[in-house]
């Protein structure tokens, strides 16, 4: 069951692609860029991720851990729903 | 060994909650630190996001984050460093600051405006472009290139220990994406 529209997403993608692309992408501790690479960039990766979360967040306030399979890759998301809005603070493949 | 070279080691070892005291320690003995309350930000803000810890643990280090925040503006926020650090520190996770991402770049905005000639505060120029756009991409690539030549922004950076180290990575990350794209 999804608990975000589609246009709640893509304010989500257009939140992380302004405000977080150097934290999220910029660490190579996070192993994120095979996963990049498979799915054509940045962007791809941040809707991917989303979707896949779509349903497993809270309705507001801090998630911890949230774990997504995205392209067969395991992926771990930390961040806050706000104002209806998944925030993604931080994304990385364990 | 100053408290920073005893901090560098803590945070080698993960051992944070020894290295939470020794800032608190640091901060008891000289509550005028910049320094040490941007390591406290950062290394908490740090832990939160990017750390494994017990999660029974995450309110009181949230709840810690905030009330160190929250002294630390009230005591430094006509002051360009701290308002330039703490606004990076911001964007990580604003909310745990519980502010907007707007009110984080307005202090690195403000930073550049009382310190003009800072190439490193100028980033507040580039903190929130759409990256799904390739000219804005093209600027920061610019931008990273030109500050990491700056020896002074690397002796700048290098005396903020953790904090400082993350913003040359992310300078660093900026200044290949042109190689890699």
């Amino acid at each position: 069951m999804t608990q975000f529209s589609s246009s709640t997403i893509d304010d989500a993608v257009a939140y992380a692609m302004k405000n977080k692309v150097t934290h999220v992408f910029g660490k190579a501790a996070h192993n994120l860029d095979p996963l990049v690479t498979k799915l054509g960039g940045q962007e791809n990766t941040f809707r991917a991720v989303l979707n896949a979360a779509n349903g497993k967040l809270p309705v507001s306030g801090v998630f911890n851990n949230v774990s997504v399979n995205v392209g067969g890759y395991n992926v771990i998301i930390r961040g806050s729903v706000v104002n209806g809005v998944p925030k993604i603070g931080t994304m990385f493949i364990p | 060994m100053d408290w920073k070279e005893q901090l560098s080691k803590l945070e080698q070892s993960k051992d944070w909650k020894s290295a939470i005291a020794l800032i608190q320690e640091t901060i008891n003995q000289n509550s005028s630190s910049i320094d040490a309350y941007l390591s406290m930000n950062y290394l908490l803000m740090n832990l939160l996001v990017e750390e494994q810890y017990d999660p029974n643990g995450h309110d009181y280090y949230a709840g810690l984050l905030k009330k160190y925040f929250i002294e630390s503006y009230a005591k430094f926020s006509n002051n360009p460093e701290y308002l330039f650090y703490i606004g990076q520190i911001a964007c990580i996770s604003e909310w745990y600051f519980d502010i907007e991402i707007e009110e984080a770049q307005s202090m690195m905005k403000k930073a550049s405006e009382l310190e003009p000639g800072s190439i490193l505060y100028k980033w507040a120029n580039y903190s929130g472009l759409d990256m799904r756009e390739s000219s804005n991409k093209e600027k920061m690539i610019v931008y990273a290139k030109q500050t990491l030549s700056e020896p002074e922004v690397k002796r700048e950076l290098k005396s903020k220990g953790a904090l400082g180290k993350y913003l040359w990575d992310s300078l660093e990350y900026w200044s290949k994406e042109e190689i890699t794209k």
